[in-house]
């Protein structure tokens, strides 16, 4: 094939762009680190040191996090970022931020696969783009989750499945990928069976042609789910859904109105549920326009996972889909939109978008497949270079001020900022003891462990009699991080007022009836980045208070 | 009266139509609170089946566009949304606040008259606008009451039952395929018009009614004709 240098300079410029809207001050915006990120830059660290997690545990098959289970990939590989830069912001989101740059040049190379004309690579570069500036993609890519290596396997695999229908060697290749996805995200396990039973009675009559090949895909696919049968008695593997579902007698009894009172009444709530919960992934107004609605973690201010004007290609990418449905790319991308929401549409939350990544890259694709249509209406090409320029111009500008400026500002409380500042004060007072409220931030403790590299033996000495021999069983022990001269726990008002140390916690956490009543001396504030007060810190003074106990 | 006849009953088409208006909780909600609404409401609906699926007559037409705009009148007489040019005291708060942010990170890029007086004057408006705009293209507005995304302040009230729901899909979808350039313009000047119109009308988003039946009649066509043309199939051979 004749190498188009024109194509190769543009989709150079693509990743380009992708890097820096993925690198750019990664370590800084988002500003602090949630509770999934400082447990997996602990537990990288941890497995780095020792080869155990945290709570002692020698390569765990799921990571615990309190009463929560996370799929152990991602942390793996964050191994590798934390030994190369340290224990930092940007090791613990590095995985993440390459897993969505990997994600642009994974899409180009499918979409140049699926265009008859390879000398016109339009819908190539243009599906690039989309991944590269869509506000999902960007701001998945800059926090270090699961759900950004997730997509990225699980559209990999996709791609040699497409790959495998001409070369059906591969299929094998896509079969173990697929497997792979199921180890990054929650979600992918659902979606992958799903998309492998569609894909293969799509396409029923090439997979079969060589029944060897599809034997051993299907083999290496059992061997990657291995793991998962480990666990499978232990409750760990099924924590989350149960967690988040609504199966349970007790949600339909509190939420399902008359239903409670005819027959078949649990069937149609769930039905119900169901259905509004799958619908919701394809409303326009939550894909163009409202954030989603999760903690404020989960979203940008004014900005939803696409941006307003995509809706116009949106539905001209439909229309696209629809004309050309016979082909096979066309199919797998349908099956795609209709399995995509299947996962997510099973818990309680309306419109988890960091569930249903693989159905935003869907829709991101059909995007393309409409703007490609709308550009293809104008002959001059420098008509389309700068109707295209303005578009991507003003889509970064949008993203610029939501994410860049607002989240930074007024989402700062949501990742933990104030306790990393803290963590600045505490520094300078290394002969106090400190008393850090966790009630609202439980990964307070994690998140100084990770940053002062805590010895992981010790962490792992406090850590494992609570869940010994019971790692993938307990739920909800009772964790204390004691770290250094920092203890991250709930504040015990009748023993700590008692003690020589500083208390920390936020507004809610010590009231102006407690400063009076305990005989607390105001030390100093924190504030979050849009200046208010997020945390207070005060010396308790038990000479005064517990004398009388004495 | 004889040619009106022909024209509601005359097809079996016409037939389905009539059952979709009548056999949805929105339409009784609407003659229950305004009854010449609701009679309003229906005739539009049924001129706007006639015309995009059966008849293109200039006639029916200008008639459509005619109840279309009394019924926007009116809906905008009763439930216009004044909040888009009166900012509440937390959009001033909001407001302060991020002229703060920006100024702080974007300098002369923000500080200047131009985008001093867009953000000042037009981005709060703007945003509402879209607001109203995307709140009427939620598909769960009209099937689910909402749910599961109800709204504040809003009196959420069941539309279509969801046993509709797969036509209405159908219907989308085939529209999307024959993209018809008169039935696209009509949706979006609908869901222009509608944008001024504030979300808490106790009418809901009646403008959309017709265009919502409209895809639901389409479905059920569509999926009967393809439903008798496998039977027939199956009979032949």
């Amino acid at each position: 094939m004749k190498v188009n240098w024109k194509y190769i300079l543009i989709l150079i410029a693509i990743i380009t762009v992708s890097a820096i809207l993925r690198f750019y001050q990664v370590d800084n915006i988002p500003p602090g680190l949630t509770i999934d990120e400082s447990s997996q830059g602990y537990n990288a660290f941890s497995l780095l040191k020792t080869g155990k997690d945290r709570y002692g545990q020698p390569f765990p098959i799921l990571f615990r996090l309190f009463d929560s289970i996370q799929v152990p990939l991602y942390t793996y590989l964050t191994v590798i970022p934390v030994y190369l830069f340290g224990n930092s912001i940007f090791s613990v989101r590095f995985v993440s931020a390459l897993s969505g740059v990997i994600l642009i040049g994974i899409t180009y190379l499918l979409f140049i696969n699926f265009e008859k004309n390879r000398k016109n690579h339009s819908l190539a570069i243009i599906s690039a783009l989309m991944v590269a500036i869509s506000p999902w993609a960007v701001f998945y890519s800059r926090i270090s989750t699961e759900a950004s290596l997730g997509v990225t396997l699980f559209v990999l695999s996709i791609m040699f499945f497409y790959f495998s229908l001409k070369h059906r060697r591969l299929f094998p290749a896509a079969t173990f990928i697929l497997g792979l996805s199921t180890h990054a995200y929650y979600s992918e396990r659902i979606l992958s069976a799903l998309f492998l039973i569609g894909f293969i009675w799509l396409f029923r009559k090439t997979i079969f042609l060589q029944r060897r090949i599809f034997i051993l895909g299907i083999a290496l696919l059992i061997i990657t789910q291995m793991p998962h049968l480990w666990v499978a008695n232990s409750g760990a593997f099924t924590r989350r859904i149960v967690q988040v579902n609504y199966f349970s007698e007790q949600f339909f009894q509190e939420n399902s109105g008359n239903l409670r009172y005819i027959p078949f009444g649990r069937s149609l709530f769930i039905t119900r549920e169901f259905a509004s919960q799958y619908l919701a992934y394809f409303s326009p107004k939550n894909l163009f326009f409202d954030p989603d609605p999760q903690q404020g973690a989960r979203s940008m201010p004014d900005l939803s996972v696409f941006y307003s004007w995509m809706i116009i290609p949106f539905i001209l990418g439909l229309r696209s889909l629809i004309v050309k449905r016979s082909l096979p790319f066309v199919r797998i991308m349908i099956l795609l939109l209709v399995i995509g929401p299947f996962s997510a549409s099973l818990t309680r939350d309306p419109f988890a978008t960091i569930r249903v990544l693989g159905f935003l890259w869907g829709i991101t694709s059909i995007i393309a497949f409409g703007l490609n249509y709308l550009l293809s209406i104008f002959s001059s090409f420098r008509l389309k270079l700068l109707i295209f320029t303005v578009v991507v111009l003003l889509s970064l500008v949008q993203l610029y001020l939501a994410y860049f400026v607002l989240l930074k500002y007024e989402r700062s409380d949501n990742y933990g900022y104030s306790y990393l500042e803290l963590l600045k004060q505490i520094d300078q007072m290394k002969n106090q003891h400190f008393v850090v409220d966790s009630s609202r931030e439980p990964a307070v403790g994690i998140m100084y462990a990770f940053f002062k590299k805590y010895d992981p033996n010790k962490l792992q000495n406090d850590l494992k009699p609570l869940v010994a021999g019971r790692y993938y069983s307990t739920s909800d022990p009772k964790e204390v991080y004691i770290v250094d001269n920092i203890e991250a726990r709930p504040i015990i008002w009748r023993e700590d007022i008692c003690k020589d140390q500083v208390l920390v916690g936020d507004l809610l956490a010590i009231s102006d009836g407690q400063v009076k009543e305990h005989y607390l001396r105001f030390l100093f504030d924190v504030k979050d980045m849009a200046g208010n007060v997020a945390l207070r810190a005060y010396a308790t003074d038990p000479g005064k208070k517990c004398n009388w106990q004495k | 009266m004889r040619s009106l006849r022909k024209i509601v009953f005359g097809r079996r088409e016409k037939f389905i139509n009539l059952l979709v208006l009548v056999l949805n909780p929105w339409w009784w909600i609407i003659i229950q609170r305004n009854p010449w609404m609701g009679i309003l409401v229906f005739i539009l609906s049924l001129s706007v089946f006639l015309y995009f699926w059966q008849t293109k007559s200039k006639k029916l037409l200008f008639s459509l566009l005619t109840l279309t705009l009394i019924l926007f009148f009116i809906a905008v007489r009763d439930a216009f949304d004044e909040s888009l040019f009166r900012n509440s005291a937390l959009n001033i708060q909001q407001y302060n606040k991020r002229h703060e942010f920006y100024a702080k990170d974007l300098g002369k890029i923000y500080t200047n008259k131009f985008s001093l007086t867009y953000f000042k004057e037009y981005s709060f408006p703007l945003i509402k606008l879209q607001s109203n705009l995307f709140a009427n293209l939620d598909p769960n507005l009209y099937f689910f009451a909402s749910h599961p995304r109800e709204r504040l302040g809003v009196e959420e009230f069941k539309k279509y039952s969801p046993i509709f729901l797969p036509f209405f899909l159908i219907g989308v979808l085939y529209s999307i395929y024959i993209l018809s350039p008169n039935l696209f313009i009509y949706s979006i000047s609908i869901l222009l018009l509608s944008s001024i119109i504030s979300s808490k009308y106790n009418l809901g988003p009646i403008l959309f009614f017709p265009l919502i039946s409209y895809m639901i009649t389409i479905g059920f066509i569509l999926t009967g004709r393809y439903l008798v043309g496998r039977l027939r199939k199956r009979y032949e051979s």
